[in-house]
């Protein structure tokens, strides 16, 4: 999965994390602060549109469809006396595309399979525009609210910006029409503080992407090769390699995506928050993409849960599809609705067992992050692995001792590596909000700001002498 | 602390990452020179008088497309392939003039009507060994008839195919066909060494030069016109060499490892490296080239860092690959003696000998070896060098 995607920049499209989107934003920037507020938002159209293209020419109509239509249906339904009736015909329409490019092959071998069919060869790789997940859900959720009385995009421009804006069209974060409805109408120059604040997380972010999570990348590669003799210590170290690549990645992709945002006067809402100190598969979902798991807590399972209210099996159930679904908008795999079904599961578990924070100890808190990171990990072979054999074998090496503990694919360096990402990234989640809470109290301090000067130079250099050129994020394909 | 408005604050920041950046990028340019020349001396790379003729890739496996128009022509004279590790070519306490194994080797069968040229590599693998073969036998002018590989037990703890190669594989169509197509009638045989090449061939895919796509030369084009104002950027092999060096001593420091600490072999890792060993000499074999294999001299004064069981089951599983193939080989630990061999990080060189040392093992691998290189040498008269 990672593998096979990592180095697809070369095929063509602009990577947040390369020096061409690097010099590409900072002309763009340039631009736009020099544009009048009218035309800027023409200008990010066609931009991002020119961006959108790089991942493919092919995937532009799709995006264009997809905007008109949803732009059509959202006035309709605005003007419609029984919006709710005409909504799932909607959401059915907008549906057809992202079934149609990415589940057709998937459906269709499932179908075969119950007849007995042989699966089709080219279950995973049918061609499917970049981003359709996320721009479709997006469409989905725009067209939720109007129905529920929200006032729909009316001028085009902003309707098309709000629908193609590169920094959330490719990976998300899914932006809904009310977190930059503002932004798009009032068209502002963001503030030196805001710039340096967009600056800084574009910082972060390419040293997350490019120092961690390529540097990490190789390591889990080997171990999630589809026949690779693993032992019991490769499988955990590969595993726990994985859950901090994953995090490492689209982490870096949400902070480059909502500092370049905010450099053009969007600030979209954050989309991690310390997932891994998770003392709850339902904290977690609170953590880790955030926006993917209010959508799916707003336009699926509340909606579900609402028509369910009165049997309480039928809402866990629709918890579990929830998740489900989450699992599978994920792509189109058996191992992947394998990873919704654990999550949904886990979260019905945590409702039986009325865990609750107010009850909290330290042991209880340790024990609860303990199940929790040991659940996460569990979830994610499912999603890395490449089937449910696959998983099967990969599970079976996390609990066999063939071979003792002594390693069988991975190098030491793996291992210290490993290792010392996973300590480093507990350590600084559990002491940065006590730095940042010390440092909001001499956040208007000159002092404060050129100790981050300097420190965020030191990081650039970091990035610049340790990247491993510039490879496409893992959550790129969904 | 006192207040500042939000616009002196902002300028503070940009005032202090610009100085920061334009001082750590001075100092980059200014260490730049000392870390590309500790870059080499570290690989032991030789400096070459201009002019002189290479007789292995001088590049040492980071430019193998430059090394194979020096190969001498396979077609006028028979050729041996040397493939092998930093020993093959590094020389400790080199002096100017000294000559490694593949100058030398070349000098002495030559006399016979027999050429030999050296793809060598710091830690080379036996998929990259099976590489350089591949390499050299999908060219005529450059296929070679025997193919003599010095077998290195620690080099078996590695499995990655390095960029560079990968990056040659990509540009060489009709190396990358052959690639392809050597586990066509051997994927029952050997399970672990063809799932590896194929998957080395989509690795290999993935390295497709950048310029072939628009956005790929301009990636490329920024790239370059960012070192050039840029020293961080310039400089980044060397300084991240450097900077990989200090984390590796940094870790040595902290877990007390030496050079010789003991270094377990990692199974899988190990049986996939024998997996194409065996593999190699199957496709040499069919293409008419004679493996001959030895195990490489270790320095008798250094410690080395091997399991001793694990070591002799290496050897023993070598031999017995050579006599159930019926080839060439030779255990040649013990081929050069004390006295000819150099220092590392202040302790005995385990591995690496002085310029006496080539000439040694020079000299024994003529002489073990001699019946193969009287098979490869041609009729008096008929071809020469």
């Amino acid at each position: 999965m990672a593998g096979t995607r990592s180095r697809a920049w070369k095929r063509g499209p602009v990577i947040f994390s390369s020096y061409t989107y690097v010099v590409f934003l900072a002309l763009a920037w340039g631009i736009h602060t020099l544009l009048s507020a009218r035309f800027r938002n023409v200008f990010l159209i066609v931009t991002s549109y020119i961006f959108y293209a790089t991942w493919g020419v092919a995937a532009v109509p799709v995006l264009l469809a997809i905007t008109c239509v949803t732009y059509a249906l959202g006035l309709a339904l605005a003007k419609a006396k029984e919006p709710e009736r005409w909504l799932p015909w909607s959401v059915g329409l907008l549906l057809l595309p992202l079934l149609y490019f990415k589940y057709r092959v998937f459906l269709w071998s499932a179908v075969a399979g119950a007849f007995g069919e042989a699966t089709p060869a080219d279950t995973l790789t049918a061609w499917a525009p970049l981003g359709i997940s996320f721009f479709t859900f997006q469409a989905i959720a725009y067209l939720v609210d109007v129905s529920t009385g929200e006032p729909p995009l009316r001028k085009l421009s902003e309707f098309f910006l709000f629908k193609a804006f590169w920094p959330q069209l490719v990976n998300g974060p899914i932006i809904r029409p009310g977190e930059i409805a503002d932004a798009i109408a009032k068209r502002e120059t963001p503030d030196a503080t805001n710039v340096v604040e967009a600056w800084s997380r574009i910082a972060r972010g390419l040293f997350k992407k490019a120092v961690i999570a390529d540097m990490l990348g190789p390591y889990v590669e080997l171990v999630f090769a589809p026949h690779a003799r693993l032992g019991i210590t490769d499988a955990w170290a590969g595993t726990i390699g994985f859950a901090l690549q994953i995090y490492f990645d689209f982490s870096a992709y949400s902070d480059i995506a909502i500092g370049s945002a905010l450099l053009f006067g969007f600030r979209f809402p954050a989309n991690f928050a310390r997932p891994y100190l998770a003392r709850s598969i339902q904290e977690f979902w609170e953590r880790w993409h955030m926006s993917l798991s209010r959508w799916i807590r707003d336009y699926v399972f509340s909606p579900l849960a609402f028509a369910a209210r009165r049997s309480r099996g039928l809402s866990l159930a629709s918890l579990v599809f929830a998740m489900a679904l989450c699992g599978l908008w994920h792509g189109p795999r058996w191992t992947f609705v394998a990873w919704g079904l654990m999550h949904g599961l886990a979260l019905v578990g945590e409702r039986l067992g009325g865990r609750t924070p107010a009850k909290s100890t330290p042991i209880r808190n340790f024990a609860g992050w303990l199940s929790t990171v040991t659940l996460l990990l569990f979830g994610w072979v499912l999603f890395r692995a490449t089937s449910l054999t696959h998983a099967g074998h990969m599970f079976s090496s996390m609990f066999a001792f063939r071979g003792g503990l002594r390693p069988q694919a991975l190098r030491e360096n793996a291992l210290l590596t490993i290792a010392a990402v996973a300590t480093a990234t507990l350590v600084i989640e559990m002491v940065l909000p006590r730095l940042s809470r010390r440092s909001a109290q001499h956040r208007d301090a000159v002092g404060l700001s050129i100790v981050k000067g300097i420190a965020y130079a030191t990081l650039i250099a970091i990035t610049i002498v340790f990247e491993s050129k510039s490879t496409a994020f893992v959550y790129q394909q969904f | 602390m006192a207040q500042s408005p939000p616009k002196q604050r902002a300028g503070a920041f940009i005032a202090a990452f610009t100085l920061a950046f334009a001082a750590l990028n001075y100092g980059a340019s200014r260490a730049a020179a000392a870390l590309h020349a500790a870059r080499d001396r570290d690989l032991m790379l030789l400096r070459h008088v201009p002019g002189a003729v290479p007789h292995y890739d001088w590049s040492c496996g980071e430019d193998l497309g430059s090394a194979l128009p020096a190969v001498p022509d396979a077609r006028t004279a028979p050729l041996v392939l040397i493939s092998g590790m930093s020993q093959t070519y590094a020389i400790n306490d080199v002096h100017e003039g000294a000559l490694p194994l593949p100058d030398r080797l070349d000098a002495s069968l030559a006399r016979r009507g027999v050429r030999a040229f050296g793809l060598v590599a710091p830690n080379l693998q036996n998929e990259e060994a099976l590489l350089m073969l591949v390499a050299m036998l999908s060219r005529p002018e450059t296929k070679p008839r025997a193919w003599l590989y010095g077998l290195c037990f620690d080099k078996l703890r590695n499995v990655d195919v390095r960029p560079a190669m990968l990056r040659f594989l990509a540009a060489h169509p009709e190396v990358q066909t052959h690639w392809d197509h050597l586990c066509d009638e051997d994927t029952t045989a050997f399970p672990l060494a063809c799932e590896r090449i194929k998957s080395t061939s989509k690795h290999a895919a993935e390295e497709q030069p950048t310029t072939t796509t628009a956005i790929g030369k301009i990636e490329e084009n920024t790239r370059n016109a960012a070192g050039t104002v840029i020293p961080l950027t310039r400089d980044r092999t060397a300084l991240n060499a450097a900077g990989q060096t200090k984390i590796y001593e940094l870790r040595n420091w902290l877990l007390r490892i030496r050079t010789t600490t003991e270094r377990p072999i990692i199974p899988a890792r190990y049986q996939l490296n024998m997996d194409l060993l065996r593999l190699s000499v199957r496709i040499a074999k069919r293409n008419n080239i004679r493996p001959i294999f030895y195990i490489i001299p270790l320095n008798p004064e250094a410690k080395a860092p091997y399991r001793p069981e694990e070591y002799e089951a290496f050897k023993r599983e070598a031999s017995a690959i050579a006599q159930a193939e019926q080839i060439a080989f030779a255990n040649l630990e013990n081929a050069v003696p004390e006295g000819e061999w150099g220092l590392l990080y202040g302790q005995p060189d385990f591995k690496h000998f002085r310029e006496a040392g080539h000439t040694r093992l020079a000299e024994t691998l003529l002489r073990t070896f001699d019946s193969e290189w009287q098979a490869l040498a041609p009729a008096r008269g008929n071809v020469g060098p």
